[in-house]
């Protein structure tokens, strides 16, 4: 019984793993290449667009920008302010204070002159209590409400966003995060374009640590110094530039981040809002939106921009970027149960034969796949079971296709938008891809297997991200300067 | 090491015998070589990736350098030969222009750099130096080269031929009938630049609608608006001829267009889009009337779309809240009791503008409400 156990084992852990290698690499492969054709496709097409004719067009939908906000008080005031001029002509922001314990609010209220309103509110998606809305005084800031509600995590709070906004499309945004002042523009792109009805778009995310920010706009584009957030960048620059826009094209995209993302509000609510029992909001939505329409036999698309226009603080610190990970997989694994129905349904087209699987097999059970053939792998070769060179040659093929895809990604970006222009940002961020591998990758391995077996125990709180915020960057720099020119 | 001697005498003594499965992969060579050459040639990749992105910089950088230098040399010319010329010195404007001839003559990126110069620098004046920059493009025998583009196999040099014909020779014959041609091109791009191009240079800019194939997107309305915008209000054409076009796309760019040039006499074909077969252009309809300020509609609108979709209905009872008076609230009154939540709450607000509420220090009652929807 024992050796039957291990023959099994074994056959496990070389033949499928081997052929489950092959597969991931090849869907890589073939993801980053179609990625890259179609992203410069869309760079040309890019600068044939007038985007100033959309800017001022009476024409443009309405959009609702929803930003949920928790103990935001250090950078929310410059936030709502770089928001407030975005470079579209029919749009309204939506702040929604989710019970913040600091003084968010009050900030909100005092540099914006905020008064509450009579504002009906229809609870189309029930959500915890909304205390007050706000408008301001100011008619410079009508776009401006502000709603305080009882504190119920990020997904209520964008649900009662959803409630109060009456627009055609809305865009969700994290407090913290810092749009591109022409992202609304180039986002509604796909709405006004497409014969289809476009349920969701996405954007490329990129990493702010490191740029330089002032008054919540992003003045210039720098590659992070610190080594953890240098590593997430390229990891943000792997995955979209290499496989999302390939995914969108298939119309099988799964997921619209959670930092930015725009959505059509009709289908977003009768597909019943953001599921607030889950870590992983974003991607479920997206699934719950695309089931709707299978379900009443819609033609839609999800659509997906290949351009930077949001750029977001990554975690600073091993224990923060680890509960980020730990709840980026569990989201995914909750997501996964949650629509276990669609998996290989040829009813709901693509989405069930081809992105949902891909997902299961590719994302859920790429940790496990990796840590049991790293164990055995060591295990034998220390064993003598396999010989040292055998270990070492795969090894090196593994470790060399990492690398490999972390070049075609820096590719990506020196035939795209080039954002990292100095010689010395892609010196770096070559040494990046070579030590990411052996650095990086076991920390977020390492976190996607906790998060999954803290699901599987039963584990609920993902905790705070404490985040620095753009200013306590600036406060530094210029402490520096200051003591130089003491000295 | 003790830890590797326990496993190893775990697996030398246990049921499984080291070596008595075949492993296709494991008791081969192949396989080894299988992953080293993979790596190598991995590696190998990945190196002359890394060249490939240095050899672009380094030419970018080049290019980028390059193009700096020609516009400044072009600029500089280019003024010169502007104050000689307003100075009455046609002879020295002469002399710059044969030596520009002399340059452009030189690669397709000289020809580039100075044309798309020119356009820059035209957009930045007007009248008769805006004249003299179209008159330079001609002497220059530019036009030949923009014109040379619409021939082109690749659809956005195309595309920048028509935007650079567009811009400095619109009334040229030979131009008009290039573009008109490119109306419907294969490439979707290239079309909709030459639709747009035809607003600009035809008398009768909009006649495409008439035999458009495929729908006419936001998108292209936006465009197609953008450009009408900048077109004497006198050359616009009646909008209404289109409203009974098959196509949708060509019906709602009609609405949108008589409500924002206000051909407030197409009101009774605006009205008569109420029954139309499209729930677009229904509610397009209703957010024209409200342009048109046409409160007098509204009876007449809540009544026919009272049998109509949600979303119709809606629209006309914002359109109640946007252009009625406190006359129509007795109208809406009743729908406060509509068994739908969307219906109610799209009531109250118009009402609330009917009767001008202004806000109010008054709490949110925070109950939570689940409404069927």
């Amino acid at each position: 019984m024992k050796s039957l156990i291990f023959n099994i084992f074994e056959f496990i852990a070389e033949e499928v793993v081997f052929v489950y290698v092959m597969v991931i690499g090849l869907s890589y492969l073939t993801l980053a290449v179609v990625s890259f054709i179609y992203t410069r496709a869309y760079i040309k097409k890019s600068r044939f667009t007038n985007y100033n004719a959309i800017l001022s067009s009476p024409l443009v939908p309405p959009v609702s920008l929803i930003v949920p906000m928790y103990n935001e008080g250090q950078t929310i005031i410059d936030s709502a302010r770089s928001l407030l001029s975005l470079q579209y002509n029919n749009y309204d922001i939506i702040i929604v204070n989710d019970g913040s314990k600091d003084d968010s609010l009050k900030k909100l209220i005092q540099h914006f002159s905020l008064q509450p309103v009579e504002y009906p509110v229809s609870y189309q998606i029930p959500t915890k209590v909304i205390r007050t809305v706000y408008k301001s005084r100011n008619n410079a800031f009508r776009k401006l409400i502000v709603v305080d509600k009882a504190n119920g995590g990020k997904a209520d709070a964008l649900n009662a966003g959803l409630n109060i906004s009456q627009n055609k499309l809305i865009a969700t945004l994290d407090a913290d995060s810092i749009l591109a002042p022409d992202a609304l523009l180039k986002m509604v792109k796909p709405y006004l374009q497409s014969k289809e009805l476009v349920i969701a778009t996405g954007g490329v995310i990129r990493i702010a640590n490191s740029c330089t920010i002032e008054d919540g706009n992003l003045l210039k584009v720098q590659l992070p110094t610190a080594f953890l957030a240098r590593f997430q960048a390229l990891e943000y620059l792997r995955v979209f530039l290499l496989s999302r826009l390939a995914w969108s094209k298939l119309n099988g995209l799964l997921i619209v981040s959670g930092a930015f993302g725009l959505f059509d509000r009709e289908v977003a609510v009768k597909a019943g809002g953001y599921y607030t029992k889950t870590v992983g909001e974003d991607m479920e939505l997206i699934v719950r939106m695309r089931r709707y329409m299978h379900d009443h036999n819609l033609k839609y698309k999800v659509c997906y921009i290949p351009d930077p226009l949001c750029w977001t603080e990554a975690p600073a610190t091993l224990s923060i970027l680890g509960r980020q990970r730990n709840r980026w997989a569990r989201g995914t694994t909750e997501t996964l149960y949650k629509h276990k129905t669609l998996f290989l349904n040829p009813k709901y087209g693509l989405m069930g034969l081809l992105s949902f699987p891909y997902w299961f097999f590719f994302e859920f059970l790429a940790p496990f796949v990796e840590a049991t053939g790293i164990m055995y792998f060591t295990v034998s070769a220390v064993s003598g079971k396999i010989e040292w060179i055998h270990f070492f040659s795969l090894l090196s093929a593994v470790y060399f296709f990492a690398v490999f895809l972390s070049i075609l990604a820096l590719i990506a970006e020196e035939f795209s938008y080039y954002k990292y222009a100095r010689k010395s940002d892609a010196v770096r961020l070559i040494v990046t891809a070579f030590l990411e591998p052996f650095m990086y990758h076991p920390i977020v391995l390492f976190h996607s297997l906790k998060g999954n077996i803290e699901l599987l125990t039963g584990k609920k709180s993902w905790g705070e991200m404490k985040r620095r915020g753009f200013h306590k960057e600036k406060e530094e720099v210029q402490k520096q300067v200051k003591e130089v020119h003491v000295s | 090491m003790r830890l590797i001697q326990v496993i190893s005498h775990f697996f030398t003594n246990s049921n499984y015998i080291l070596g008595d499965r075949i492993s296709i992969w494991q008791h081969t060579d192949l396989s080894t070589w299988l992953y080293f050459y993979t790596a190598v040639l991995l590696a190998m990749l990945g190196l002359l990736f890394i060249t490939i992105l240095y050899a672009r910089r380094i030419l970018i950088s080049r290019k980028d350098k390059k193009i700096k230098d020609l516009k400044f040399r072009y600029q500089y010319l280019i003024y010169e030969a502007l104050i000689e010329s307003q100075a009455g010195n046609g002879t020295t404007n002469q002399l710059i222009i044969e030596k520009l001839k002399k340059d452009v003559r030189q690669t397709s990126l000289h020809k580039q750099v100075l044309v798309d110069l020119i356009i820059d620098l035209k957009k930045n004046f007007s009248g008769e130096s805006e004249k003299q920059f179209i008159q330079l493009y001609h002497a220059l025998n530019l036009s030949r080269f923009s014109l040379a583009k619409l021939e082109a196999k690749r659809w956005d040099i195309q595309a920048k031929g028509i935007r650079e014909l567009t811009e400095m020779s619109p009334d040229h014959y030979e131009t008009q009938l290039a573009i008109t041609g490119l109306r419907s091109a294969k490439s979707r791009a290239v079309a909709q630049e030459a639709q747009l191009a035809s607003v600009r240079m035809e008398k009768n800019p909009l006649s495409f609608l008439r035999d458009l194939q495929h729908p006419l997107t936001e998108w292209q309305q936006i465009h197609l608006h953008n450009s009408l915008l900048k077109t004497d209000r006198k050359f616009l054409p009646d909008f209404t001829q289109w409203l009974s076009s098959a196509n949708e796309g060509v019906v709602l760019f009609a609405l949108k267009m008589i409500a924002d040039f206000e051909q407030q006499k197409a009101e009774e074909q605006v009205v008569q889009c109420l029954q139309h077969d499209y729930i677009s252009v229904r509610e397009e309809a209703i957010r024209t009337l409200i342009r048109f300020r046409a409160s007098h509609t509204l009876p007449h609108i809540l009544e026919t779309c009272r049998s109509c979709s949600e979303d119709i209905y809606l629209a006309a009872i914002k359109a109640a809240g946007r252009m009625g008076n406190t006359q129509h609230v007795a109208l809406l009154e009743p729908l406060l009791q509509h068994p739908l939540g969307k219906i109610r709450l799209a009531s109250e607000h118009a009402i609330k503008r009917l009767k001008h509420l202004a806000p109010q220090t008054v709490k949110i009652n925070g109950e939570i409400i689940k409404n069927n929807i």
